[in-house]
This record gives C-alpha cells, sequence and structure tokens, in this order.
C-alpha cells in the first residue's frame, strides 16, 4: 500500500502561545513494498510526520492519502480506525508497552480490537510470534520476564499481529547491541519481501540506512531536504549528511591513496572494493 | 540494599504523587465518565503505594488524591455531583486517606497468612476499593439527602438517592473493585518477586 | 483534548511570572474565599473585573485561556441547569412535571455559577504562571508546621520537587503508550465502559512498571551523589520580596476587605 503526502502542514497547539510549526508544507511519497528510511537531526519533524501516518495527529493543512483513504483536518476520528488497521505503528523502546498477564495475551489484544474473534486472534498471535522468532516455551510467560530484546520482538508480533499492510517504526534498533539490531533489521527486509510489507522507518543509524533502504528521505526543520536511494545520498561526501562508517573510513583512506572516489556505502562493499583496489600484487597500490 | 534505602522511598513516594497528579489532569485517564458519576482508576495508585511502601506513605498518597479531589470540586469538576458533595474535606480527603491506610494494614496482615502472594494481592485490591465507596457513598447517603445532590443525579427526589447510591455500587464500586483486583496482581508480583518480600 | 490546559505551567515573562510565588498563593486562596462568601452582585462584578485583569496581564491570549477552561465551565454550567430546574422556593415563574423555575432556584444557581467561575479562573491562572520549582517551595512553607510534630521539611520539599519535575515526563509517557495502545485498534474516546476500562490496563501497567525503573535510577543516582539522610539542603533559588509585592498584597486585602463589607451591610 502507498502512502501520498500532498502539502502537508502541522502545527501543535494551533491557536496557542506555544503555537509551534513541527512540518512545513511536505510532499512525498511512500513507495509501496518498498523499505523507506527517515534521517535527520533531532526535531526535524520525523516523530511528528510518522505520527500523521496512521491518523495519530490529523495534518494541519494538506491531506495524506493512505491507499485510497483520505485524511486532512476535516476527517473524523470515527474514520481512523481503518486507517490504523491497514498501518501498523511500532514505537521507540516499544518493550516498555506490553501489559499483559502472558505473551500470548498481549499479541492478542490487536486483533481482539479490530473485531477477530478469540481462536482467530489465538492463531494469528501464534503464528506472528513464531515469524518474530519468539519460541513456543514463552507464551504463556510474563512479558516482564523476558529480557529485552525478546520483548522487542513480542511487541513487534504484537503490531504485525493486527495484519497491516503498511508498517511504520521509530528507531527500531535503538539500545540493541549489534547482533540483536542485524538480526531484526533482516527480520523486517524478510517480512517485507515474504509478506509485501511497506516499511517505513525512522532511524539515527546510517549503517541500518546503508544496508537495509530502498529509499531514504532526509528531513531539516520540518522539511524534506532529500528524497533518494541511499546509494546516491553516500556514495559522494557533500557533508549535508553523516556518512555510514564504512564510507568515512574509505573517504580517510582517499586522503592518502590513489583509489577510486565513489564510497562504498556498507561493510560488505567495503571489503570488495578494498579486495580489489588492494590486491597484494599490482592494483593501484602504490 | 537500594530498595531499602531511604532514597528509594523517596522517590518511589514522589513518583507514586506524580501519577497521582497527572491522574487528576490527563482527561480519560484517573476519571473515566460513566453516568453522573466517573469511574475512577486513582485509587490503584493508591493501593499499590499501601502495599510497596506501607499504611504512613498509602495514606500520604491517599491524602494527595484527597487534596485534589476537593480542590477539583471547586475548579474543575468533571460530574455535576462533584462541586455539591466533594467541596466537603470530609468526603473528599478522609476516605482516601483510609484506603492508603487499610489497604497497607491489611497488606501487613496478609505476608504473615499462608496465602499465594497474588491472592493476598487481590484480597488487599479489593477492601482497599471498598474502603473508598463504602466512605464516600456512605457519607453522600448520610449528610447530603438534599435536592440538589438528587437533581444532580439525575432524580427528583432526595428520597430516591439511596436507590442511586446502590446502583452506583453496581455500576462504579463494583467494576472499580474487579479493576484493582486485576491490575495490582500484575503489577506488584513481578516486584515483590525481586525483592523478595512474601 | 490538545487544548488542555488545567494545571499546566506557560513560560511567560508578564507582570504576573514576577510576582512572589508565597504572595501569588494568599492572593489566589483570599480572592477564592472572597467569591465564596459573597453574596452581592456588585461583588461578583467586582471580582470578575480582576479576574479580567488577571487574564489581560498574565499576557497568555483569551482565545487560548477560554478554549483551556471551557470544560470545566460548561460542567459548571450544567450542575447550575440542574440547580434552576430542580430547586424550589419564592416565586415561581415556570412549572412542568418535575421541573420547576423558581426565584430560589434562579438565585442559588448564578451564585454557585460565578463562585465557581471565579475560582477557576483564578486557580488556572495561578497554575499558568507560577513555575513547578517554585510551587514546590511554597508547598514546603505551607508544611512548616508540620516540623513541630517531627516530620522532616527537606524530604517534604524533595519529594514535591521530584514529583512535580516528573509531571511533564509522566504526561508524556501515557500520552505515547496512549498513542500505541490506539495503534492496536484501542479507540478511547468512542466505545463501551468495559472496553474503556480495559484499555485502561492497558497505560497503568506499562505506566507503573516504567515508574518503577525510574525510582530506582532516580535513588542510585541521589546515592551516588551524596544523599544520606536529606538534611541541610540548601535552596539556589530564594525568593525575594518586593515593595510590589507588598503593594500587591495590599491592594488584595483591600479588595477581599471590600467584599466583606459589602456583604455585611445587607
Amino acid at each position: 500500500m502507498e502512502i501520498k503526502l500532498k502539502n502537508v502542514g502541522y502545527t501543535y497547539h494551533l491557536n496557542s502561545p506555544m503555537a509551534f510549526t513541527a512540518l512545513k508544507n511536505i510532499t512525498l511519497t511512500f513507495p509501496a513494498h518498498q523499505l523507506t528510511a527517515i534521517i535527520g537531526k533531532t526535531g526535524s519533524g520525523k516523530s511528528t510526520l510518522i505520527k500523521l501516518l496512521n491518523g495519530l495527529e490529523i495534518p494541519t493543512s494538506g491531506e495524506v492519502v493512505i491507499g485510497n483513504q483520505v485524511i486532512d483536518k476535516y476527517t473524523k476520528s470515527k474514520q481512523l480506525n481503518l486507517v490504523r488497521k491497514n498501518v501498523g505503528m511500532v514505537f521507540q523502546f516499544s518493550e516498555n508497552q506490553l501489559f499483559s498477564e502472558t505473551v500470548l495475551k498481549d499479541v492478542m489484544f490487536g486483533p481482539l480490537n479490530f473485531g477477530k474473534s478469540e481462536q482467530e486472534a489465538v492463531e494469528l498471535a501464534k503464528f506472528w510470534l513464531a515469524k518474530v522468532g519468539i519460541d513456543k516455551d514463552l507464551f504463556e510467560q510474563a512479558p516482564f520476564e523476558l529480557s529485552g530484546g525478546q520483548m522487542r520482538r513480542v511487541a513487534l508480533a504484537g503490531v504485525l499481529a493486527c495484519e497491516p499492510k503498511v508498517l511504520v517504526l521509530d528507531e527500531p534498533g535503538v539500545g540493541l547491541d549489534y547482533v540483536s539490531n542485524q538480526n531484526l533489521m533482516s527480520l523486517l527486509k524478510k517480512l517485507q519481501s515474504q509478506f509485501g510489507l511497506t516499511i517505513i522507518m525512522v532511524t539515527h543509524s546510517m549503517e541500518n540506512v546503508a544496508e537495509f533502504a530502498d529509499h531514504v528521505v532526509v528531513m531539516k526543520n520540518g522539511a524534506i531536504v532529500r528524497q533518494t536511494k541511499p546509494i546516491e545520498l553516500f556514495s559522494t561526501d557533500d557533508s549535508k549528511v553523516e556518512l555510514p562508517e564504512a564510507a568515512q573510513f574509505y573517504l580517510k583512506l582517499m586522503k592518502n591513496h590513489q583509489i577510486e572516489n565513489e564510497l562504498p556505502i556498507n561493510k560488505t562493499e567495503l571489503i570488495n572494493r578494498l579486495l580489489k583496489q588492494f590486491k597484494p600484487n599490482g592494483g593501484t597500490h602504490e | 540494599m537500594l530498595r531499602k534505602s531511604k532514597a528509594y522511598r523517596i522517590s518511589i513516594l514522589a513518583l507514586f504523587i506524580a501519577i497521582i497528579i497527572v491522574q487528576n489532569f490527563v482527561p480519560l485517564f484517573g476519571y473515566i465518565p460513566a453516568g453522573p458519576l466517573s469511574l475512577t482508576t486513582i485509587h490503584i495508585t493508591v493501593i499499590i503505594a499501601a502495599i510497596l511502601l506501607g499504611p504512613v506513605d498509602g495514606g500520604i498518597v491517599g491524602g494527595v488524591w484527597g487534596i485534589l479531589s476537593f480542590i477539583r470540586a471547586f475548579t474543575a469538576p468533571t460530574s455535576p455531583v462533584q462541586p455539591l458533595v466533594f467541596t466537603n474535606p470530609i468526603i473528599s480527603i478522609l476516605p482516601r486517606i483510609l484506603i492508603g491506610v487499610v489497604a497497607g494494614y491489611l497488606f501487613i496482615g496478609l505476608t504473615k497468612t499462608k496465602l499465594k502472594p497474588a491472592i493476598s494481592l487481590a484480597i488487599t485490591a479489593i477492601f482497599g476499593s471498598l474502603t473508598n465507596a463504602f466512605l464516600v457513598l456512605g457519607m453522600i447517603a448520610m449528610f447530603y439527602r438534599t435536592p440538589a445532590v438528587a437533581h444532580a443525579y439525575g432524580v427528583s427526589d432526595p428520597s430516591l438517592i439511596i436507590k442511586v447510591l446502590m446502583t452506583a455500587v453496581g455500576t462504579n464500586s463494583i467494576p472499580e473493585m474487579i479493576l484493582a483486583a486485576v491490575v495490582v496482581p500484575i503489577i506488584c508480583l513481578p516486584l515483590l518477586k525481586h525483592s523478595k518480600i512474601k | 483534548m490538545n487544548n488542555f490546559i488545567f494545571g499546566q505551567y506557560i513560560p511567560g515573562k508578564s507582570l504576573i511570572y514576577r510576582l512572589n510565588p508565597r504572595l501569588k498563593l494568599i492572593a489566589s486562596v483570599l480572592l477564592i474565599i472572597a467569591s465564596f462568601i459573597n453574596h452581592n452582585l456588585l461583588g461578583f462584578i467586582i471580582l470578575l473585573g480582576i479576574c479580567g485583569v488577571i487574564i489581560q496581564v498574565s499576557q497568555v491570549g483569551w482565545i487560548f485561556f477560554i478554549k483551556g477552561t471551557q470544560f470545566f465551565i460548561y460542567m459548571i454550567f450544567l450542575t447550575s441547569i440542574l440547580q434552576i430546574l430542580f430547586s424550589n422556593g419564592g416565586t415561581i415563574y415556570w412549572h412542568y412535571g418535575i421541573f420547576t423555575i423558581s426565584s430560589f432556584g434562579l438565585q442559588i444557581a448564578s451564585l454557585a455559577f460565578l463562585r465557581f467561575l471565579v475560582a477557576i479562573v483564578i486557580l488556572t491562572v495561578y497554575l499558568m504562571t507560577t513555575n513547578p520549582a517554585e510551587i514546590a517551595q511554597t508547598i514546603q512553607g505551607i508544611c512548616y508546621p508540620l516540623k513541630f510534630v517531627g516530620v522532616n521539611l527537606d524530604d517534604i520539599g524533595l519529594v514535591t520537587a521530584i514529583a512535580l519535575r516528573f509531571m511533564p515526563t509522566l504526561t508524556e509517557e501515557v500520552n505515547n503508550l496512549r498513542n500505541a495502545q490506539k495503534s492496536r485498534g484501542v479507540n478511547f474516546e468512542k466505545c463501551s465502559i468495559i472496553k474503556r476500562i480495559k484499555s485502561n490496563i492497558a497505560i497503568l501497567v506499562p505506566l507503573f512498571m516504567s515508574v518503577f525503573r525510574r525510582a530506582e535510577q532516580l535513588a542510585a543516582t541521589m546515592i551516588l551523589r551524596g544523599y544520606t539522610d536529606g538534611k541541610h539542603r540548601t535552596h539556589i533559588r530564594q525568593s525575594n520580596w518586593s515593595k510590589f509585592d507588598s503593594l500587591i498584597l495590599i491592594v488584595v486585602l483591600l479588595i477581599f476587605g471590600l467584599i466583606l463589607s459589602l456583604n455585611i451591610n445587607f
């Protein structure tokens, strides 16, 4: 499912002394079945933008088109439930939202709210818990007894069990160690191809963008500065964005060595490039 | 040990008071409107405070809720009954203090029995909720059988107030009690497990 | 819901912000008491006039102020309508079934409405223009007599300061949790009572879990920074009482006296 924003603006506390414009006239398309990353500094409007994508906030000007449903400032809150069914949202530190007595019940909460029967909800919950890699033995445990990484997976399953067509994630990997982050990101990538999910994620990790995103949107002061493919964003150093570590490393190398000046954006590419350039016999090595 | 320190007691007492304030001021959170009265979830905070910190601190947290309901009745009423009844501190403050005191002592007593912690917690929650319900509704029945209060409850005659209050027990007090009995064990069990109080 | 302002501090620089916080509390309480002892129309005109001046001087903006308090004013209005329709006595103007409009009812209802209106305006302005640290200090001041029954005043100050400091944090947390559960299909505004209660569990449980985590972190930090028993704390910010504060106090006392005399004469 595709999401389009047309001239969208958002102002907090409209008509008050605390009025604050978070988004200015944004026009943007999130293509279907792709993984789009949104990057930008704290306060650039990323979080506000994603709240518009599932009707948690209503734009104060312009319109958000989700599939064939249009949300603008006249939209009534009743109509938003369908939007929320189609667009699932995983919040930052999502492990903190678990509340039920057991893991299984927590995952069933969403489907039950969206009108599934008890039986269907159990099946959905079991299916998605398995997909995110939670062991059957843990289904009847209290969620508070799991590890942080496991709790985050349970929270993800809780959203997936509502069967959304679009999945929005706010910093999915924040606070996880390197391996857990890689596993989570590969899982998302797998879900994207297996179920045709459209994924939109806010992140501060340029490595995640370079390695996993199909599409990247750069935000600054409530506006879109660039939207392109990660390889185009990171392959030259125009100092507008922070580069992934692989590219930064290569850039330092370029200062002292005569090597190809297109930057590799992730680790695999970096290794391949180095192997090619620094062959023990010959190559460009002086 | 951290949980035994005075710093922890002060921090958690302060945070409980902050929760009470937030429950009073964030709409649809501490008070859920339901007819002429509103259901509350704030007694749960007081009961949990009493279980974790004892009857005195439970009473303090309850007292803060009472003072806020008292001020609220003058300045930010959520139902037509509040300005008429809760402007009396005996109804708005005293029962709330007693929730904490009753729940605190009851839980201490129950820990000496052989009951499972989950059961003790649920019993404490039930009696804590009942303290609030009986004192508030009982005092309204005793002191406020006036035409204005009757009308704020939507009945024509003060003699019908008792009937309304009995209905309120069914529509408000019992749901509040069940809510507490469900939520209190979910929240307290993991904590009691860690701190090894049984 | 976005315009809910009761109890919220809004940073500003107008005259009212610069008054001594204790004076502000004393003045607010005096004016509220004045409105509750008043039975006199002229008295209410004076009090409402003062409310108007206070809102104007506070510079928070009229539209914003009205939007923020309209829910409570509506509730009090509803209470007053009930009192009008159901109270009986004096001259009866209209009667239908159990409904009566009488002079007695109109009098009681309008008195109650005006009193609560004054109280709402004054308390809202007080909370909007007094920052949490100042409120904490004032509360500590009020609790001073408790010192003689063995309560540690510094602990009260500390507890109040921490509670007020975490109020906005917890409010934000409640909103985040509410958003998270909304995304899982909960509709908090339009649903049956049982569902509303259930959806509140989904906020309460995680909120408490996070409060316990925070309390532990906070306690550890306090201990690491040398907190032992809470004695001998000093305040960086000492509130000064200026000549202007005395002037305002005199004015408020005069108003209070005026309202009192208006009611004794009648």
